[in-house]
């Protein structure tokens, strides 16, 4: 089948040494509950040419390319540097290797920034949540991936680490095309920043799926406001599964900031969402359909964020 | 509705007599469901292929579904509420459908434990051919039928345990 | 040739065999150590049917790695109680006709302990909640809400005596 290798690296020195030596055939396992379906969907192959073998089809998100087993599976899902939440100066810091049932659950994340520990505890079921991290959420970077709405109207920041050093990036920046990161060969996700949101702020998320567990969503929509009374100081709208990856309405956000936001507005601010979404039709929902959710969630979640009942 | 063609019967269910009005075209399945509360009998096909509706007239398991409800006038019905004790005791036979894993979903089991019942009394030592044979007109979706089989085999070796309500020695009572 | 040498400890017994890096979990508890009480469904996540408690904590067992379970403690069904010594939560099943084909039953069990080791005290929504990710086709999950209702209102083991 494969001579594909197993390694568990026991610090995250280690883990880097590994990647350096082995790139570009390592690929990092936390949780596997991503990686290790496609492995068994065909999705990878031990041929060592590719060359005719088209598409595997059937997996969750869309058409992809079958691409070769990697040399060595560097096993970081038990690395306790890489796990944990804790506020620092401002922050909130999430190691990556923090599985999603944690970050649900947490009681700082909850208090602090709910929006993130609902879009976590809406992923898959209870059991997948045992197991699956925020890095591996991020890192496979499915358009459908729920904590990156969350993440992305947090205005997070992604932390890597390489044998070469460290670095930052602002999530806004991280996400670049279908599954594709700005992740380089060596790196690996160490964390998140999440900056404290200020008193002023409130949000909500939402996900638009056909069942209550076990559901790949339909649209999913992430809101966080800075308000001054009724009035919008700093918007952001992040989106999911209604583009070829994860990303913030950008023209909501301009058109919300410095309104008041009461019904008309945010339907009106809503409406911008359109040019920023390219849905498909799947099993899940049609474009059409997903476009029209998209602005009704939107609107919605901006007037639950304000504080106001409003109809839908 | 009261028409011209209704009927005044009388059924005794499970020991009880009761006095009906029917259409000659109502089915004695109905009858017992809808009019009498007993709903042990399962309507499931409705075609007299399936045998979920079985019950006993005079002792003999009938298709209750493809039976009208004029033509068992002055009868005696037992239905699956009247085989265990009046004190509600089970009966070997029901034990042992509990013991054996027989039941599932629970929807063929009424009818399949008055067949198993009438087997023994004709056949107190059936083979394992003669059980399946005889529960051929009770079809069971779940279970896979070994845990039935099992089950009535174990009620066999019990027969000497009955008591005095038990459905074998009902007959030796009548006939008293 | 990627082969691993790994122990596992399968309800308090250290089991040891040769892995692939692909091989699951859920493989090697079947076929390796016979352990069949694990079920093996869709094989994808969806199902539950292959839970297993890994340290305490219920998986999937078929979206865990073999290697990744090496060194660690696996508990599976009969890891909980036996016909002679059930587990209170093994009775209430039984006793509510919570268990119909049986096929989700290990997985629904495991799940069930880990969620009252986890909220002892859980309303029948949070039960719900707790149980998502263990599908059943035949009861309609209200005996087996019943079920672990009844284990968590009464921690010591119900009443009634199973037949």
């Amino acid at each position: 089948m494969t001579d594909m290798r197993y390694m568990r690296p026991r610090s995250l020195k280690e883990a880097l040494e590994m990647l350096g030596e082995h790139s570009p055939g390592a690929k990092l396992l936390a949780g596997g509950t991503d990686l290790i379906p496609l492995f068994r969907a065909a999705r990878y192959s031990s041929e060592s040419s590719l060359a005719g073998l088209g598409s595997a089809g059937g997996c969750k998100c869309g058409d992809c390319r079958i691409v070769p087993f990697p040399d060595v599976l560097v096993d970081v899902g038990g690395l306790d540097e890489i796990k944990g939440i804790r506020r620092s100066d401002g922050f909130l810091e999430v190691g990556a290797a923090t599985v999603i049932a944690d970050i649900a659950s947490d009681p700082l994340l909850n208090e602090e920034v709910p929006i993130l520990a609902a879009g976590a505890g809406s992923i898959g079921n209870p059991l997948i949540r045992n197991r699956a991290t925020i890095g591996g959420n991020l890192a496979s970077a499915a358009p459908c991936a729920d904590t990156a709405p969350p993440l992305l109207a947090l205005d997070a920041i992604v932390q890597l680490a390489s044998p070469e050093g460290r670095r930052q990036i602002p999530i806004a920046d991280y996400f670049l095309e279908y599954r594709t990161t700005s992740i380089r060969e060596t790196e690996m996700i160490t964390g998140l920043l999440i900056p404290i949101p200020s008193e002023r702020s409130a949000g909500s998320f939402e996900k638009v799926r056909l069942r209550r567990s076990g559901a790949i969503s339909v649209a999913s929509v992430a809101v966080m406001l800075e308000l001054d009374a009724a009035t919008c100081l700093k918007a952001r709208i992040a989106l999911g599964s209604v583009a070829p990856i994860p990303l913030r309405a950008a023209a909501v956000e301009r058109a919300l900031e410095g309104r008041r936001i009461e019904g008309e507005v945010a339907r009106a601010c809503s409406r911008l969402v359109q040019q920023h979404i390219s849905p498909i039709d799947d099993i899940r929902g049609s474009a059409d359909y997903r476009r029209w959710v998209t602005e009704a969630v939107v609107a919605r979640n901006i007037l639950k964020s304000a504080g106001i009942e409003g109809t839908d | 509705m009261l028409t011209t063609c209704s009927s005044a019967i009388v059924l005794t269910v499970n020991g009880e007599d009761h006095m009906l009005v029917v259409e000659p075209n109502e089915l004695l399945i109905n009858v017992l469901r809808n009019e009498l509360g007993l709903t042990g009998a399962k309507y499931g096909c409705g075609t007299g292929q399936c045998g979920a509706c079985t019950v006993l007239v005079d002792g003999e398991p009938v298709l209750s579904c493809i039976t009208l409800a004029v033509a068992v006038d002055g009868k005696e019905i037992t239905t699956i509420e009247g085989v265990a004790g009046a004190d509600g005791e089970l009966q070997p036979v029901q034990e042992e459908f509990l013991h054996e894993n027989a039941i599932q979903c629970g929807f063929c089991t009424p009818g399949m434990i008055l067949v198993a019942g009438d087997l023994l009394k004709r056949n107190p030592h059936p083979s394992e051919a003669e059980i399946r044979h005889h529960i051929k007109g009770n079809i069971c979706r779940c279970t896979g039928y070994n845990g039935i089989v099992r089950a009535i085999q174990k009620a066999a070796a019990r027969q000497g345990e009955l008591r005095s309500d038990g459905i074998a020695d009902r007959e030796e009572a009548v006939s008293r | 040739m990627g082969r691993h040498s790994i122990a596992i400890g399968v309800n308090g017994q250290w089991m040891k065999a040769e892995v692939t890096a692909l091989d699951t979990l859920l493989e090697v508890l079947r076929n390796r150590f016979g352990a069949l009480d694990v079920k093996n469904g869709c094989g994808q996540g969806d199902c539950g049917v292959c839970t297993v408690l890994l340290d305490g904590v219920a998986v999937n067992s078929c979206l865990t790695l073999a290697v990744q379970a090496d060194g660690r403690e696996v508990t599976t069904l009969k890891g909980l109680g036996t016909p002679d010594d059930p587990h209170p939560l093994q009775e209430s099943f039984l006793r509510h006709g919570a268990i119909q084909c049986g096929f989700c039953t290990s997985g629904m069990v495991l799940t069930a302990k880990a969620l009252l080791d986890e909220n002892p005290t859980p309303s029948r929504e949070q039960i719900r909640e707790g149980i998502s990710g263990n599908l059943c086709r035949c009861t309609g999950y209200t005996k087996i809400v019943d079920a672990i209702e009844d284990v968590a209102g009464h921690p010591e083991g119900s009443g009634g005596r199973v037949r």
